[in-house]
């Protein structure tokens, strides 16, 4: 063959090369939302309590997808920004039981919001696109969760253009949830249900990682740590100073106890050390004075406070609110 | 003969018949995408490209795995049929790795077609390749210098 001829045609061979190569080069993903990592689930039955009674998932190796935010209106990658860890606990000890889940992370990539809770979503899947479109799924489950408790907490609701409120640096929401988190699931004598650890990242701690258009995977080595202990019912008195038109109610898990008023503004809480306490304020002109109070306590905000009760007591300072 | 012309001619025949699958796959209106999440795993994997044909709603039954857009939106999902209405025009369908059907079922005026075949590890580019701006124009960059570089050649050899 001639060379002006191989030469030309090597030319034109190389051109369609290229231009084969990237047909494949440019297509169109596809991909869905419906997916849930099924087989991170986990077994933890707990009997005596004789002995430390705890389930450790080391080394959990979690990827996230940060492409997209966790409330972003199209969420078409939702599948790939969070991941849910389930625990399947058993009550086998005999009495009531509190289980508490610690997430520690031995990484130090940014941006890790996880959150525990235990409603069973009537479908396993993930959302579609409107959060609000199908109830019960278990994206809209976690997500109603977090809601109320962020409600509660007074922070705006986790929406699309309220998703402010997981900017880092909006310390009411990161106190609600390491709040929540803290709180336990109770389990009664022979009771099984499963353990929802939710696991996202905060896109405000990680955008500047992030480059438009380009799907970067976040990765994040993890403990889970499961610990079981007899819940005891607190046997705390609670004594309120505050004005005699204030109540103040002390709930523990699902038992409610309302309290007595005193004058001078301050509640001392005493009881059971590490039971768990939460007051509410019902009625207006008055507020919890956080800044006075000490033990330990979460403030939720100025008509909710929660905590658990400290070997010498709690404090809680009530005030006139502005 | 030499090495370079065996490798020469291994390129060409190897280009030939990509160039020609690239135009069969136009010209019969098969799409294909790159599998991007692993919903439909063990079956697709993240990072296989899957071709699709377009295919009646009549010629649809339960266990075909199909391509539709998303009803709110243009994103494509690729999961396997559960059942098929067809008073309704809808399909419902669900991933292979998924527990539970997907939560709303699909019209047929948004199926794309029915997995035809899939090649593994082939739409990794694409998935990789994020910016298609950045990849057109990289693309043209070479067949430009491709293309002045034949010219050149030619118009070397005429001269002399």
């Amino acid at each position: 063959m001639q060379k002006n001829s191989k030469r030309v045609l090597t030319a034109v061979m190389t051109a369609l090369f290229v231009l084969s190569i990237s047909y494949f080069a440019l297509l169109s993903p596809t991909t869905a939302w419906y997916y849930q990592d099924a087989s991170q689930t986990y077994d933890f039955s707990f009997a005596d309590f004789d002995v430390q009674q705890e389930a450790n998932i080391s080394d959990l190796n979690v990827m996230l997808r940060a492409a997209t935010r966790f409330a972003d209106v199209n969420e078409v990658l939702f599948g790939e920004v969070t991941r849910v860890v389930k625990i399947n606990v058993t009550n086998n000890s005999g009495e009531r039981a509190g289980v508490h889940t610690i997430v520690t992370q031995n990484n130090t990539t940014p941006g890790l919001r996880w959150f525990v809770y235990d409603t069973a979503p009537e479908n396993e899947i993930l959302e579609y696109p409107d959060a609000a479109a199908v109830p019960g799924t278990a994206k809209s489950a976690y997500k109603t969760a977090i809601e109320t408790m962020l409600t509660e907490a007074g922070v705006e609701p986790l929406t699309y253009t309220g998703e402010a409120a997981y900017e880092a640096a909006n310390v009411s929401a990161l106190q609600a949830l390491d709040a929540h988190n803290q709180e336990g699931i109770v389990f009664e004598p022979g009771e099984t249900k499963i353990v929802y650890v939710v696991l996202w990242a905060e896109y405000g701690e990680v955008v500047s990682a992030l480059q438009s258009e380009t799907v970067q995977t976040l990765e994040y080595d993890l403990d889970v740590r499961c610990v079981a202990e007899p819940y005891h019912a607190s046997k705390a008195l609670i004594t309120v100073h505050a004005p005699a038109a204030l109540d103040i109610v002390y709930t523990e898990g699902t038992d409610t106890e309302a309290t007595s008023i005193h004058v001078d503004g301050t509640a001392q809480i005493e009881g059971t050390v590490g039971a768990h306490f939460r007051l509410t304020i019902v009625g207006s002109g008055y507020a919890f004075d956080t800044a006075n109070t000490d033990g330990t306590v979460s403030a939720k905000n100025s008509k909710l406070l929660t905590g658990s009760v400290n070997s010498s007591g709690n404090t809680v300072t009530i005030v006139a609110a502005n | 003969m030499k090495l370079s012309n065996i490798l020469r001619n291994i390129f060409w025949i190897f280009t030939a018949l990509l160039t020609g699958f690239v135009l069969f796959l136009l010209l019969s209106g098969t799409k294909c995408f790159a599998v991007q999440s692993e919903s439909m795993s063990p079956t697709l994997h993240r990072g296989d490209a899957v071709f699709v044909r377009k295919a009646d709603f009549s010629q649809l039954h339960e266990g075909d795995i199909v391509s539709a857009y998303f009803p709110e939106s243009d994103g494509v999902f690729t999961h396997r049929i559960q059942t098929v209405d067809p008073q309704k025009q809808q399909i419902t369908t669900r991933g292979d790795a998924n527990m539970s059907d997907d939560p709303a079922p699909t019209e047929a005026k948004k199926i794309i077609g029915k997995l035809w075949f899939s090649v593994p590890a082939v739409g990794f580019l694409s998935l990789y390749l994020q910016n298609r701006t950045v990849v057109i124009l990289l693309l043209i960059a070479v067949f430009v210098l491709v293309a002045l570089r034949a010219v050149l050649e030619f118009r070397k050899k005429t001269d002399e």
